[in-house]
């Protein structure tokens, strides 16, 4: 029997139609319901941070270290401990491991001592995203800079323009890596996993956005800092009861 | 206690992120700038005397140019997914607008200027060899053999034009570079207004003093007389040239000792110690104030041709190291000490990684490979009428 | 687990460890009972720079070696 052309543009059609009415159908019945999902427009996150509350235990940094798979001997988050002298020109600092396993105990009651943890600033005039050559990192419209590591070119110029020393390079993925504010757990949400595990509540993840969120209180009745203002990186990190010293 | 550190550094800081590559990387384009430079004197500001080394500069030039973009390529974490940097650049981003920097110098000025200049010799050659080199030589005349008086006029004066949109595309494409470092204010030893001018006009100094050595080179491996008057005329420009320099890069130290603000301390102890050796034995010392002399003194008295010579030579061979020197101590120097102004890091060179001195003897050595093969195909000299 | 005491604002994960595996499965997935000896000292050791309010003691003089939780019920630890 000999198939014509008139046969296979009559077939073809029909199969065409056909696959399309299936693929509509998949679309409007597969679909996630919207009404509860995620509005990146609503939020505008940042992070407060008690000093007088820090403990120096370093939980954050292994609960971080945990969620995000981070390598070792890098640090999406770590805590510093300052020891402030009276006359000396600069404080005395240190990190042990980035604080992963808490400190050592000093005893020295005669010199200004405290904890400061640190992590990415979140900021919203970042520097790290004014320099990169493709777009990669990129602030998200709820204010979270992250990296997209498909996209990466791993030159590190981000690196080098970050005043806070907060990213380094991936060595499994040859990109650039930093704290992410727990992305996928705050669209979720949760809180950071930094933030769920400070046993004094140091650590705090906070919403600009949210009216209700207990900051805007904070903000009015709190002094506050973030990290090298003059750098005017609109770091949305704030500090309470951080000292001169801070670096 | 991590080794290698003293004091304190943020836990990220104390990995060096950019390498020896990085260095390698301003010291290929600055060497580009400078050579451009050097050969659009001549074109343009009309300082016949150097005439003999416009082709070689010229040369010199493309040579490194092209094996500019393979330390950056060798260092990127993903050097295959480079090419977006052409495709979807970030606008605010120096690093980016850089590419279409480097793609415009090397088309639009360094090539065209080249192919301006030796049209006339490839449609000679084209003509009168044949098999392969006749297939090259036809390819590279562009459809084009026209090479009567009047094209030759027009030839010229194009040349001209592109030689004149070279000198600012010459002077973007190192000082672009210095922009890269300049306008990052998280780095106090990087960010400063000058840091442009001082990376163009140390290129200017690099690029000159190569083009001198590679010349004296080039006459002495071809049993040549060396155009005395042309080399005395590139030592002048190298001079001034360098007077400059080194009046920017003292202005911008004596204003950091003077103002000696936050960061002061702690990079004038780094200068001290990590970078003594690198910074005020090789750069200021050996690399530019013994330079200066034997430079200054050949404006001020008169010397025999072969001791002229010596102290060009001399003075040219430790100017490329200074100046190397310089771009090891703004890249490397940037990264040993702490944001926090508390402590230091040490840079290790490794030998036969991907970053390591292998690789970067062997990126250094290319462009002399590609030279000598660029030299055979265009040759740079007059051809010697067969007696 | 423990709504009342000290720790009532200390979250499980901060001593047992990352715990979604149990949310997931409590049966199968127990969460290990952690180093009491270096778990309590990362927070309680006594230091300097921590704040003066918080209850910190020189754990070699304060008990003499005997392990924290001879005494102290980690999920209601106040005696």
């Amino acid at each position: 029997m000999e198939i014509t052309r008139r046969d296979l543009f009559n077939v073809g059609g029909k199969l065409l139609v056909l696959a399309s009415v299936g693929a509509t159908l998949e679309q409007i019945t597969g679909a996630a319901p919207a009404s509860d999902a995620y509005k990146m427009a609503d939020h505008w996150w940042g992070m407060l941070i008690d000093i007088d509350k820090c403990i120096g235990c370093g939980n954050c940094v292994r609960a971080c270290s945990n969620e995000n798979s981070v390598p070792q001997g890098y640090f999406r988050t770590w805590v510093e401990r300052y020891q402030v002298e009276e006359g000396k020109a600069t404080p005395t600092v240190e990190s042990p491991n980035g604080a992963i396993d808490g400190f050592k105990p000093q005893k020295r009651a005669d010199v200004k001592s405290f904890f400061v943890p640190k992590l990415c600033n979140q900021c919203a005039d970042s520097p790290c995203v004014q320099v990169c050559p493709v777009g990669a990192t990129f602030v998200s419209p709820d204010g979270v800079v992250l990296v997209d590591k498909e996209y990466c070119l791993g030159c590190r110029y981000c690196v080098q323009a970050c005043p806070y020393g907060c990213r380094y390079l991936h060595p499994e993925t040859d990109t650039v890596d930093k704290c992410t504010l727990c992305y996928h757990r705050i669209t979720k949400g949760l809180t950071t996993a930094c933030c769920e595990n400070c046993p004094t509540g140091a650590r705090q993840l906070v919403d600009f956005k949210n009216p209700k969120d207990p900051v805007h209180e904070f903000l009015r009745h709190n002094k506050v800092q973030v990290l090298k203002p003059y750098m005017a990186t609109q770091a949305k990190v704030y500090y309470k009861d951080l000292d001169g010293s801070v670096r | 206690m991590i080794p290698g550190v003293d004091g304190f550094m943020y836990p990220n800081e104390v990995e060096l992120q950019w390498s020896l590559l990085i260095v390698l990387y301003p010291y290929i384009t600055g060497l580009v700038a400078g050579a451009f430079i050097l050969a659009s004197l001549e074109r343009v500001f009309k300082v016949e005397a150097v005439r003999p080394t416009y082709r070689l500069a010229l040369l010199t030039a493309l040579a490194f140019l092209l094996v500019a973009p393979l330390p950056l390529q060798l260092h990127l974490g993903h050097p295959e997914r480079s090419l977006e940097m052409y495709l979807t650049p970030h606008k605010s981003s120096a690093m980016a607008m850089f590419g279409f920097v480097y793609l415009w110098y090397l088309t639009v000025v360094l090539l065209l200027e080249i192919w301006l200049e030796y049209r006339a010799d490839i449609v000679r050659k084209a003509q009168t060899t044949t098999g392969f080199q006749r297939i090259l030589y036809k390819a590279l005349t562009l459809g084009s053999e026209n090479i009567s008086p009047a094209a030759r006029i027009i030839d010229d004066k194009v040349g001209y034009t592109v030689t004149v949109i070279g000198i600012p595309s010459a002077f973007l494409l190192h000082g672009y570079v210095g922009f890269i470092f300049g306008s990052i204010k998280a780095n106090p030893w990087w960010s400063t207004p000058l840091m442009p001018i001082v990376f163009l006009f140390s290129a200017m100094v690099s690029g000159i003093a190569a083009v001198l050595m590679l010349y004296t080179a080039s006459m002495k491996l071809k049993k040549q007389p060396i155009d005395m008057r042309c080399l005395d005329t590139i030592a002048k420009y190298l001079f001034y040239t360098f007077v400059i320099d080194f009046t920017l890069e003292m202005l911008d130290l004596i204003h950091r000792t003077y103002e000696a603000d936050e960061s002061f301390r702690s990079l004038d102890f780094m200068v001290h110690t990590r970078l003594w050796g690198s910074q005020v034995i090789l750069q200021i010392f050996l690399g530019t104030l013994v330079p200066l002399a034997l430079l200054a003194a050949n404006q001020l008295w008169r010397f025999r041709e072969g001791v002229r010579k010596a102290m060009y030579v001399t003075a040219c061979s430790l100017t490329l190291i200074g100046i190397f020197a310089m771009r090891w101590n703004v890249v490397i120097g940037g990264q040993l000490f702490s944001k926090s102004f508390l402590g230091y890091t040490t840079y290790k060179v490794g030998l036969v990684t991907r970053e390591g001195l292998l690789p970067a003897i062997g990126l250094m050595l290319l462009p002399f490979v590609i030279f000598f093969v660029l030299i055979k195909i265009l040759p740079p000299w007059p051809e010697r009428e067969a007696t | 687990m423990h709504d009342a005491g000290r720790h009532a604002t200390v979250a499980c994960e901060a001593c047992h460890g990352p715990l979604a595996k149990h949310a997931d499965d409590p049966g199968a997935n127990v969460p290990k009972l952690p180093q009491v000896g270096d778990l309590c000292r990362r927070c309680h050791e006594k230091d300097a720079a921590k704040p003066q309010g918080f209850p910190q003691v020189v754990t070699a003089e304060h008990s003499g070696g005997v392990p924290c939780d001879s005494c102290h019920q980690p999920h209601n630890p106040h005696l």
